[in-house]
């Protein structure tokens, strides 16, 4: 039990770590975009000053202008202030001029230069130059791309003199700057993030800025309630059907049964969600016999049971196509296992002992055939969740899959970061669940050790 | 060994495989079968063939041509058609007077049959049946890449965790050490030194040879003797834990989150992330083939014999282990053409520029009485996964039996 328990925290933290080191490589700057950077190129309305502001109060507020990781190895004299920039390209660039020129000072400056540049009314093709420059890593290349320019657009005095100093620090490149090894303590992004896991407290979306704490508890209980009410109704339907198929149908019946099944379980779910809510959402086709899509949010006192209950009608599409898609699944395996236990040794002891019939299936066969369908659940699960995604999508239904798609589009990291990591958890606690209740209920599991 | 389950692949019914033939031709001939341009044509007294034309102006071959400004449904003037393609539409294509959800059944304002759009248009009128045929093609590609990559990537290492097991694989003390001191220099190298060029070619080859030497250094050390001592490397347990993390996933899921990785979603992009989430299964698969046959006279003899584990692995175990790989691959197609259109559908995947039966379908949820751009290509997708399926099961059963 524990070094299962300790297996699902390696699981977690792996994935955190990993979506951690991929988000530090998303293109795009969602802090720019929310400062306004858009409007850069815009000819008016675009204040440095101003932006510079609020691009590094809100980098503050999102724990963005922190460095990443507990500790950084860098080349001997970059300035920490360096490693603490918000935008990672541009955090990537300084890097990479450093390594270049060796002095951090003539980075700064070149920089601050350039953005000037960018934004005076200067030259056009000085102006795309310094554009370049702004992006471009190989200091050699910037230098000859402003060597082309036509000598009719002069160049600054100052750009012009920082230019000769490149040149210079490049002539020296190769040099052994030496290796520097920060240790910032638990001040980083990394730290702070996975701390938000272990408090609750998630930070804030930087959409809308409401708590992801909220914002995901809210969404969450949506999309247990939907799949677990799913996969309930699904064993219900799956258990007496699957003992149906292998001990009672006949031939004809059960070949027609098991093409349906395997007709759902072939059918995109989003397709029949899609065709159900044409079909029997609006008037278009008269049979507009359930509610318009999207739950009831009803008034914000409101509990969750109550709009749970007061959205059932809106639910019925989503919760049915759920079912139907894990149905086949199910019942294939209950089918199989109740065939295994047809076949045992016992059950022919039990018929000339003079059992009827009903009774060695439902009291001896059921039984047994329903300890291999637990652990289904288990892997059920992850197909449920990425199912019930679309279904979301579709429904119009306030939970994880929306969320992630929303913030998916929207740039939204943190909220992006914590519903794929939650997503992962409620599958890990799901297949616990799972073998905690096998071991439960099959006494030679527990004898065995449940580790 | 091989003889008894001879041909067992064989064993499937035979419309599937006239289904996977008609999908790999669409797939193939996709601009000859849909397209706004004639195949042969007479403009102006002179016989053309834009298609192929065309197809010579994208490679870069050829200069482009007066006559390819031309779509066939605009009747443009001296312009006569010889052989047309089936449908005289690509699915980008905007036919202006069919536009807002032309229906299948009602009144088109066509001049011809041979311009009617057989499964109806979309709100901007676009083809639906054209839509289809190159849905079809991006779906191949897709699924073919995203699942040839799960399986060099899940034979690849189910092959070596079966083989090398818990008890074959040992690494001597010396090559982590000399391991650790490559890594260190590495580092060090891309840390510590000022440098001048950041040419990708440069930057690939000092990569490519200190990672030589780091392998050489990881593989040859065991000649030296003082750091001889040798520590067993549980490569099938470390296995187990990766297959462990993606198992308990949902791909759906984490594929999603993945994606704005990529600036631009192309095919490749995103069969390279089905086929990450698709490669732990085929190995695991693989690696219990590989367990089962570890231990049986043939690999014992060929051990015996001393051949080198590599040409072991590939000529002796690779082709006892192919049938859980196909198995796979053919359920494998299957999820991965699920998954591409899930992702259009929802808006992530491809489909700003190509028009992918998912993105077919999302259109069909802004305007309900379009049924057409929802049903259509939800049977070509649901024909495509049932026939998958089908060739996945028949395979397995008759691999078990």
């Amino acid at each position: 039990m524990v070094i299962r328990l300790l297996g699902m925290l390696t699981t977690l933290l792996v994935l955190a770590c990993a979506l951690f080191a991929l988000y530090q490589y998303l293109p795009g700057d969602p802090i720019d975009e929310l400062a306004g950077g858009a409007r850069r190129d815009q000819e008016s309305g675009f204040n440095p000053r101003l932006y510079a502001e609020r691009y590094a109060s809100l980098a503050n507020r999102y724990g963005m202008d922190q460095p990443y990781f507990y500790f950084s190895v860098t080349p001997k004299g970059l300035p920490l202030s360096f490693l603490s920039i918000p935008d990672h390209r541009k955090r990537a660039l300084w890097k990479s001029w450093y390594r270049q020129l060796g002095d951090a000072d003539l980075v700064q400056s070149w920089w601050e230069s350039l953005e000037g540049l960018a934004q005076s009314g200067a030259d056009p093709g000085l102006i795309s130059a310094a554009r370049t420059a702004l992006r471009e890593r190989d200091l050699n290349l910037v230098l000859r791309a402003f060597e082309i320019l036509p000598a009719s657009a002069d160049i600054p005095p100052s750009i012009a003199e920082q230019m000769v100093r490149i040149q210079n620090a490049l002539q020296q490149s190769g040099r052994w700057l030496g290796i520097a090894f920060y240790w910032h303590g638990p001040d980083n992004q990394f730290h702070h993030w996975v701390r938000g896991l272990w408090t609750g407290d998630f930070g804030r979306s930087m959409h809308d800025g409401r708590p992801v704490t909220r914002k995901i508890t809210e969404a969450l209980r949506w999309t247990v309630s939907i799949n677990g009410l799913a996969i309930v109704l699904a064993l219900l339907i799956a258990v007496p059907l699957g003992v149906f198929l292998a001990a009672f149908a006949s031939k004809r019946v059960a070949r027609v049964i098991r093409f349906l099944l395997y007709a759902g379980y072939a059918m995109p779910v989003y397709w029949l969600a899609t065709l159900l809510v044409v079909l029997f959402t609006s008037d278009t086709y008269s049979m507009d016999w359930l509610p318009s899509i999207g739950v009831q949010y009803g008034y914000a006192s409101a509990s969750f049971a109550d709009r749970f209950i007061h959205s059932l009608g809106q639910l019925v599409i989503p919760v049915f196509t759920l079912v139907l898609t894990s149905l086949a699944y199910l019942t294939r395996q209950m089918e199989k296992s109740v065939e295994q236990q047809l076949a045992a040794p016992y059950l022919v002891t039990a018929q000339v002992w003079g059992m009827p019939r009903g009774k060695r299936i439902w009291k001896y066969v059921l039984p047994n055939a329903l300890f291999p369908i637990i652990t289904l659940i288990g892997t059920l699960l992850p197909v449920a969740i990425a199912g019930s995604v679309t279904l979301e999508f579709i429904c119009n239904i306030p939970g994880m899959g929306r969320l992630l798609l929303d913030s998916i589009l929207t740039k939204d990291w943190p909220v992006m970061f914590y519903v794929t990591l939650l997503i992962g958890m409620v599958t890990l606690l799901g297949i616990l669940l799972a073998d905690m209740i096998y071991a439960l209920v099959d006494p030679r599991i527990r004898q065995n050790g449940f580790a | 060994m091989r003889r008894g389950k001879d041909r067992w692949y064989r064993a499937y019914p035979g419309w599937i495989r006239w289904v996977l033939i008609g999908w790999f031709a669409l797939a193939i001939l996709a601009p000859f079968v849909a397209n706004e341009r004639g195949l042969v044509i007479r403009y102006r007294e002179e016989i053309h063939f834009p298609v192929f034309h065309q197809w010579g102006v994208d490679a870069g071959i050829i200069p482009h041509q007066d006559y390819l400004r031309f779509r066939l449904h605009e009747h443009p003037q001296d312009y006569q058609i010889l052989i047309g393609p089936l449908i005289p539409y690509r699915a980008e294509t905007l036919d202006a007077s069919n536009s807002n959800y032309r229906s299948p059944l009602g009144h088109q304002e066509i001049s011809s049959w041979y311009y009617r759009h057989w499964l109806g248009t979309d709100q901007l009128g676009r083809d639906t049946l054209a839509g289809l045929v190159y849905g079809a093609r991006t779906a191949w590609w897709v699924g073919m890449l995203a699942t040839a990559l799960s399986i060099i990537v899940g034979l690849f290492f189910g092959l070596i965790s079966g083989y090398y097991g818990n008890d074959r694989a040992f690494i001597s003390r010396g090559s982590v050490l000399a391991g650790c001191v490559v890594l260190l220099v590495v580092l060090s190298e891309d840390i510590g030194w000022s440098h001048q060029s950041t040419q990708t070619l440069e930057v690939l080859l000092k990569w490519g040879l200190l990672i030589g030497l780091f392998l050489l250094l990881l593989f040859g050390f065991h000649r030296v003797p003082s750091l001889k001592k040798r520590i067993g490397v549980p490569i099938d347990r470390m296995f187990l834990a990766v297959i462990g993390w993606f198992k308990s996933l949902p791909g759906l899921v984490v594929v999603m989150a993945l994606l704005p990785l990529f600036k631009h979603t192309g095919i490749w992009s995103l069969a390279l992330l089905i086929g990450l989430f698709r490669w732990p299964l085929i190995g695991q698969y693989v690696r219990a083939e590989m367990l089962r046959i570890r231990h049986l006279p043939f690999m014992e003899s060929v051990r015996l014999l001393g051949l080198s584990d590599r040409r072991i692995l590939i000529k002796h175990a690779l082709p006892n282990v192919w049938p859980p790989v196909i198995v796979n691959a053919a359920f494998g197609v299957g999820a991965a053409v699920a998954v591409e259109s899930a992702l259009s559908f929802l808006g992530l995947g491809l489909g700003l520029d190509q028009v992918t039966w998912g993105t077919l379908m999302n259109a069909g949820r802004n305007y309900f009485p379009a049924w057409w751009l929802t049903v259509f290509p939800g049977i070509a997708l649901f024909i495509v996964v049932y026939v998958c399926n089908v060739l996945g099961d028949r395979w397995l059963a008759q691999y078990n039996s």
